[in-house]
Order: structure tokens, then C-alpha cells, then sequence
């Protein structure tokens, strides 16, 4: 049976990148599809329009669905075992489905007595024809198509967040391998990437049956029912790694070549190839894209980051960060709100993105020099070369100035502390709200 | 045979010391090049620039060499009458060392002021006469340091930048010329290899060399460096590549790579140094602190931020109030004797490639920090601080304040 992927005209903010070239589980989305067909035992077949579609029965959807191996067997085995034709994908509003549900445009229908059931746009028909437009799509197979409910089994693992107010005090993360999901912001990408760690972990583990019953069974004979030991067995990585003695991974999966430097830490994470991890750097529940440099004492958490970039500031916690981008010294994101919701741009607008701990996204090429701030949810555009001011960088040093004396910079010159309250205060340097954005 | 070491009268700003007290490793480079010299077999004596007899070797006191190269050139110079002229190849370690350094250098190689002098030279009163008949009378003798080098790879934003690494030279034979404190930073990034060469043990695999009554936390990690006597390090610690002399401390988290530490040195916990040179008696804290030199007695916060870079050029340092590209994309600055850093601020940093003279004491501005806290704030009022004071923010700015 063949499955077609329809073009739409969906773009990702701010990169600017077609959504088929979304990077999720460290490919782009138009390979994730093509995995995703390939275990389910279709025949991908990419068109432009819905209307070009020939071969019935089909599986249709459009090219802004991301599906995990496991959805779209299920989901397919289980409509050839009932026999039943013009279906719809549906899967239960629970942890991990509501986790990415923000900002989506999938239909959430409400039944009574049971979970809610979310709708998405997958469809296996026996017939055309398929109108051209995604609406209108919708509308007429929503007439012909029934939804049919996969199972879907999940473990959360629940971190305290520091938040104050009326907010969630403790972040529940999601791990499962039923996964569906439509990319069209930003957040999308974030979401996946905290849910492909059980995503990838599920797939390796079925396409390398023997190799990870082996390790399974390895790392309970010498690490007993201990649950970090048995973690920090479970590795897999490829080949022509380099990795220091002293570095510290515990579930991750790394990628061919990877440099790893003494005393790192790479837990819950997945690397790509070529990358390197410098000494004492900890990469904690992020995906790192291929060719990436993760310099000396760097933290990253619960991120996503493209290829090609070099990453130099100290922490950063829930951002996504575009190709080949300069994160240099001291560029801090602020990743918390303590009241309220992070806003996100969506379509034009500042929408709430339902989350109170989110940083921003940055574009491609962008290069953050140092000791810049930036607000959370914010989006930075591609290209965005942003410095530190002058008046912040201590250029002029004068070699005549009385010493032990205490001397401060003002606008990029050392005076002394006399000569500046002499002369009053100068300009605002606490900061205004013009400064904060 | 003899060594002179003529004195040249250079000093190294900001410090404003004798070349020869300069940090190299854990000693001076007076005392350093005076025992390479006794190694190689030789006589080390304070040059007298009218009592030059042959054979001998003439060389001021900016030089510094290792005892191999001095064997070696020892070894290569023909055994003709003449005076011979020491040079290198040039190469990775030419690249490393050479820029800002007033030498005389021709297609393929760089040429020292290092002579093994054979025929009697005329009596001159002053070294720099003495140095400029040499140098017209001799022929150049090039050594070949070798090109193997060492790929490390460092985060540069800069665009059209070719070469985003560091390529540290792999050798055995050094010679530089140092009359600027960047030389020194360089210089000391390979002194820790080629002393564990001279002085290690080759049988094992990780060639630390320890002193006695060390106190070395379980946890923390050394590896192929040398330590001096009574050096404490904490827990979690990392001395990798690194000198350091004795009597240093450093506290848990301190996290050391290529490093030169003077003697009686203390950081505090949670640093993170590399490639940086530090005079004795120091007190030294950073978050990331790289391809820098601190003089005696001074005193770093953690809350000081030295950029190691320039936009979309290489690092640029003052001489003599002109402007010289130092050819290096990655540069620290230089901080002198006896100084107190405090801090600039949250945004503010020191550019790179500066010096801050001997004795300064710099802090933070009074705008600043929180000076003066509200005396009632109302519970959930937001408050910001604004030239020292903490005031509430106008209500109804959505989203925008965090």
C-alpha cells in the first residue's frame, strides 16, 4: 500500500525553512517520514497536491505531520486487523499527547465518560477523489472518515521546576514511543526533542534487537536493580567515538566520530556525528545535530540544536538553536516567567504558549556575543549579528591613574570613583523597561 | 664553554619587571634558561660585551631556549672558524611564537639572536653593537622544530575567520623571543610538555610528576602535569597540561589546562583557567577565564568577564600607543602586580587584548548593584533596580518584563 505526503505551504518562524526540512530527532522531517513508512511497510510516495492521488486504498497526510515508527504501524496494523476503511488517527489526550498539543491545529474531540481523543490529520482512504486544499480536505473526510483510537503506553518522569504563583510547581516530562504530532511553530521542535528520547530509544532497541538485549542484559548482571548503574550502561554509540575515561554518559546515543572531553556529562541525550563535547561540558535531555562544538564548561538542558553550530555560553535550558549559529561567552536567555505564561509570536501575535518555562529560538547564522540577554519565548531572526554595547566593554585603560584607589568603568573608560560622583551619575545603567526587551 | 647572557635592559609591560623575573613555568626565565644552559654543558655567565673570547655563546637575556635546542644547535654548527647564527623553520611553533617579536626571518626561516661564537670578535662597549657585528658576520644555522601539531578546537565568532583552532606545536626544541607579556602566555602554554619531556618519567602512561607532601582530593583529576611540593587541590578538581609551584591551592571545582601557576597561589572554588600564566602569590577566581597573565600579589573576582576575542578580527594589543594585530584570534589580556578586580557590572566586560597597569584596584559602579532595597515593598510587586535604587515597575507592561 502506498502512503502519500501532500506539499502544504508550511514555513517554521524564524528560520524561514520549509517544514519538511524541520529538524526532529536529529533528521530533517521529510526523513522521519520516510523512516516512519519504511518500518510500517508502506511505500512513501511525495506529491504536490491531494488531487494528484491515483492508487487507492492509500494513507494520506500532508507534510507537516511528524509520526513516529510506532504510531503509524499501530495505526495501520490495526485498521487492515479490523478491516475498516477511511479512517482517522486518534490517540488520547494524555501526558504526551497534550505535551505538544500548544499551538497545533489538531481537532481535540471531547468524549464523555472516557479521555478526550485528539485528531490527526492521517487518514487511510479507499477512495478519491481528495480535494486540493488542506480545509477542505478536512471537511470532507471528516464527513467520510471515522476515528480510530491507537493505544498508546507512557511513563512520566516528573521535575520540580522553581516557579512561584498559581503555576505547575513540577514539570512532568513524558516518555513514550506513540508520537504524532503537526509542526507549525518553533515549540513544536522543542516538544519533540524532550520526546525523542523515548522515541529513539524505541526504535534502536527494535531495529537492533540482539544488540540491545545484550546490553540490557549486561548492564543488570553488573549493575544489580540499581537504577542509575543500569542507566549508565545503556549507551550506544558509533563508531570512532573518542571519549575521555573520565566523562560521564548515561543513556544517551551518540552518533559516529563523537569527541567527548574529560569530565563531561551527557545524560538522556542524543548527539549527532562529528560533534564535539569539550572538558566538563554537560548535556542533559537535549538532541545535538551533527558538526556541532560544545565548548568548555557549557550546560546545556532540555534543548535542541541544529547542525554546524558552535556553542559557547554558559547554560542554556529549553531553546532551539538554528545552523550554524556563534554562541559566545556570557549570552544568557532568561528561561523562566514567574508569573504568567511565556508568549510566544504565532502567526503575528504574541500568543501564551501554556508553558511558564521556555527560552527562545534562535535563527539560523545568528552570532550573540557576549554578555547579551534575551527575554524567553522570544524568536530571534535569521542572520542576527547582536554585540555587547560599547559603552559595556572596558576598551580604555589609562596607565596614569592613582593606584589602590577604587577606579570603575564608565562608559568604557576606567576613571576614578571620585571623578565619577564629582561629575554625577552617568546615564541610567541600572536599567529601564527599554533596556529589559 | 661559556654562556653570556647579555642584559638587554627590556622589561615586559605592564609589569614593568627585568625580562628575566618574567613567569616561565613554575621559576623565572633567568633561572630557567641559566639551567638549560648548565644541562647542554655549558657555563652560564652574565655577558660583558668586551670580554667575548671564543668559543663561546653569546645570547641576551630575552631568549628563551630549552637545553635540546641548544645540544642540538650545538651539534649542527659546522666545526669551521665563524660565527654561527641559531634559526628555525618556519612552521607551526615559528606561528605560535613569532608575532609581535622584532626578529629577522627570510623565506623559509626565523633567525635568533643566538651565536656560538668561534673567531674573536672586535671588543665593542655595548651589547646591541656587539649584536649588530654578529649578526652581519654570521651564518645562519636552521634547526627544524618538526610540524606536528596538536588540533584544539576553540568557539571564535568570527566570520571570516579560516582556521577556528588552536594548533598547539608538538616539539622538543624551543627558542623565543619575549619582550611582550603575550609571548609569555604562549611561551607557557608549552612549557608544561617540554618539562614533563625533560623530566618524566617515559615508562608510564600518565607522566605527572608529583611533589612531596601533596594533598590530592580522591576525585580530582591530574593528568600529565607537574606539581609542586605541598600543593593541595580539592575535590573535583582537573589540573590538566599544567605547571604548578609550590604551596598552590586550589579549591573543589577548579578546573586548570595548560596552565602555569606561581607558586603560593590560591583560586577559589568553581574556576575555570585556560592557558593562563600566573605569577606567585595570586588569589585567582573565574567562571572561564582564557589566554591570560596575572602578576604577583593580585587578585581576581569571579565576577570580572575578560573577552578573548574581537569582532571579526584578530585580537589587537597596544605597543608603544600603536595598534598591532597579533595575528591570534584568541587573546586574553594582562593584569598586573598587585592589583584588586572586582567587577564591571552584568554587562560589563574587558576587552580583549588590554593591560591594566600595576597596583589598580577597579569596582563595581555604584548604578550598578542594588544600593539602596525599598524600605515596605507590597508582596507581589515587581521592583527593579534603577541607578542603585529599587523601584516598582509600572503595572501593565504585559509580557515584557519576565
Amino acid at each position: 500500500m502506498k502512503a502519500y505526503v501532500f506539499h502544504t505551504d508550511t514555513f517554521i518562524e524564524p528560520f524561514g525553512d520549509h517544514v519538511s526540512q524541520a529538524w526532529v530527532m536529529n533528521q530533517s522531517l521529510a526523513e522521519c517520514q520516510q523512516r516512519a513508512c519504511d518500518a510500517a511497510g508502506l511505500e512513501l510516495e511525495r506529491v504536490d497536491d491531494p488531487s494528484q492521488i491515483q492508487s487507492f486504498p492509500c494513507i494520506v497526510m500532508p507534510d507537516y505531520v511528524y509520526i513516529s515508527e510506532k504510531a503509524l504501524t499501530d495505526f495501520f496494523n490495526s485498521a487492515q486487523k479490523k478491516s475498516l476503511r477511511n479512517v482517522r488517527l486518534g490517540i488520547r489526550l494524555c501526558v504526551s499527547t497534550g505535551y505538544c498539543l500548544t499551538l497545533q491545529d489538531a481537532e481535540v474531540i471531547e468524549r464523555e465518560g472516557k479521555d478526550d481523543l485528539v485528531a490527526y490529520d492521517v487518514w487511510l482512504l479507499d477512495s478519491g477523489p481528495i480535494p486540493s486544499e488542506t480545509l477542505a480536505i478536512r471537511k470532507v473526510l471528516d464527513q467520510r472518515c471515522k476515528v480510530l483510537q491507537i493505544h498508546i503506553r507512557e511513563l512520566t518522569v516528573s521535575v520540580r521546576q522553581p516557579t512561584i504563583g498559581h503555576t505547575v510547581q513540577s514539570y512532568d516530562f513524558p516518555i513514550t514511543s506513540t508520537v504524532c504530532c503537526h509542526i507549525g511553530h518553533w515549540t513544536h521542535l522543542l516538544w519533540l526533542a524532550h520526546l525523542s528520547f523515548g522515541i529513539s530509544w524505541m526504535e534502536l532497541a527494535r531495529s537492533h534487537k540482539l544488540k540491545t538485549g545484550m546490553k540490557l542484559l549486561k548492564a543488570f548482571a553488573t549493575g544489580g536493580m540499581k537504577k542509575w548503574k543500569i542507566l549508565s550502561r545503556l549507551n550506544h554509540h558509533g563508531s570512532g567515538c573518542d571519549i575521555h575515561p573520565s566523562a560521564y554518559l548515561e543513556a544517551s546515543i551518540l552518533g559516529d566520530g563523537v569527541k567527548v572531553g574529560a569530565g563531561a556529562v551527557v545524560r538522556n541525550s542524543i548527539i549527532g556525528s562529528n560533534v564535539t563535547i569539550s572538558d566538563h561540558a554537560k548535556v542533559v535531555n537535549s538532541v545535538i545535530g551533527d558538526g556541532c562544538l560544545l565548548t568548555e564548561n557549557y550546560f546545556i538542558l532540555h534543548s535542541l540544536c541544529y547542525p554546524d553550530s558552535v556553542l559557547g555560553n554558559p547554560k542554556t535550558q529549553m531553546a532551539v538553536i538554528g545552523r550554524d549559529v556563534y554562541l559566545y561567552g556570557w549570552t544568557s536567555f532568561i528561561d523562566a516567567k514567574f508569573s504568567g505564561d511565556v508568549k510566544v509570536m504565532h502567526k503575528g501575535k504574541p500568543t501564551s504558549s501554556n508553558r511558564s518555562f521556555l527560552a527562545c529560538c534562535i535563527g539560523h547564522r545568528a552570532v550573540l556575543s557576549a554578555r547579551v540577554l534575551i527575554a524567553a519565548g522570544r524568536q530571534i531572526p535569521n542572520d542576527l549579528y547582536m554585540v555587547s554595547r560599547p559603552e559595556d566593554i572596558l576598551n580604555d585603560i589609562p596607565k596614569d591613574l592613582p593606584v589602590n584607589t577604587p577606579l570603575i568603568c564608565d562608559k568604557g573608560k576606567l576613571i576614578t570613583l571620585k571623578e565619577f560622583e564629582r561629575h554625577g551619575r552617568g546615564g541610567d545603567r541600572g536599567g529601564t523597561p527599554q533596556d529589559t526587551e | 664553554m661559556r654562556a653570556h647572557r647579555f642584559i638587554t635592559g627590556a622589561r615586559i609591560e605592564p609589569f614593568g619587571d627585568q625580562v628575566s623575573e618574567s613567569q616561565i613555568g613554575d621559576s623565572t626565565l633567568g633561572l630557567v634558561v641559566t639551567d638549560a644552559l648548565t644541562r647542554a654543558g655549558f657555563e652560564a655567565v652574565m655577558g660583558k660585551a668586551s670580554r667575548i673570547e671564543p668559543q663561546c655563546l653569546a645570547l641576551p637575556d630575552t631568549l628563551f631556549v630549552n637545553s635540546r635546542i641548544i645540544e642540538e644547535f650545538t651539534r649542527s654548527c659546522p666545526k669551521t672558524k665563524g660565527i654561527f647564527r641559531l634559526a628555525l623553520r618556519k612552521g607551526p611553533l615559528t606561528k605560535w611564537l613569532c608575532p609581535l617579536a622584532d626578529l629577522d626571518s627570510d623565506d623559509d626561516s626565523v633567525m635568533f639572536h643566538c651565536y656560538m661564537v668561534r673567531t674573536q670578535p672586535p671588543r665593542f662597549p655595548s651589547w646591541e653593537k656587539l649584536r649588530d657585528f654578529l649578526s652581519e658576520s654570521s651564518q645562519a644555522v636552521v634547526l627544524d622544530p618538526g610540524s606536528s601539531v596538536e588540533h584544539v578546537p576553540v568557539a571564535v565568532p568570527a566570520r571570516n575567520c579560516s582556521t577556528p583552532e588552536i594548533l598547539l606545536p608538538r616539539t622538543e626544541i624551543v627558542a623565543a623571543d619575549i619582550s611582550h607579556w603575550a609571548h609569555l602566555v604562549w611561551i607557557n602554554q608549552l612549557m608544561p610538555r617540554l618539562m614533563l619531556k625533560e623530566h618524566g618519567d617515559k615508562k608510564k602512561v600518565d607522566t605527572s610528576i608529583i611533589g612531596e607532601k601533596c594533598d590530592i582530593h580522591p576525585t580530582a583529576l591530574v593528568q600529565n602535569s607537574i606539581l609542586g611540593d605541598g600543593v593541595k587541590i580539592g575535590p573535583f578538581a582537573s589540573v590538566i597540561d599544567s605547571v604548578l609551584g609550590d604551596g598552590v591551592e586550589l579549591n573543589e571545582n577548579c578546573r586548570l589546562k595548560r596552565c602555569c601557576v606561581g607558586h603560593g597561589c590560591r583560586t577559589l572554588p568553581d574556576s575555570y583557567f585556560i592557558g593562563c600564566t600566573f605569577y606567585p602569590g595570586s588569589t585567582l577566581a573565574n567562571f572561564m577565564l582564557r589566554e591570560s597573565i596575572v602578576g604577583r600579589q593580585s587578585f581576581i573576582t569571579s565576577g570580572l568577564v575578560f573577552s578573548t576575542s574581537q569582532l571579526d578580527e584578530a585580537v589587537c594589543v597596544q605597543i608603544n600607543g600603536q595598534r598591532v594585530n597579533t595575528g591570534r584570534w584568541m587573546l586574553g589580556s594582562a593584569v598586573g602586580h598587585g592589583c584588586t578586580l572586582g567587577t564591571l557590572g552584568q554587562r560589563g566586560f574587558i576587552a580583549a587584548g588590554k593591560e591594566i597597569p600595576n597596583g589598580y584596584m577597579i569596582v563595581m559602579n555604584p548604578a550598578d548593584g542594588l544600593q539602596r532595597p525599598p524600605k515596605n515593598p507590597r508582596p507581589v510587586q515587581a521592583h527593579m533596580n534603577v541607578g542603585g535604587t529599587a523601584i516598582p515597575v509600572a503595572a501593565a507592561n504585559n509580557g515584557s518584563i519576565s
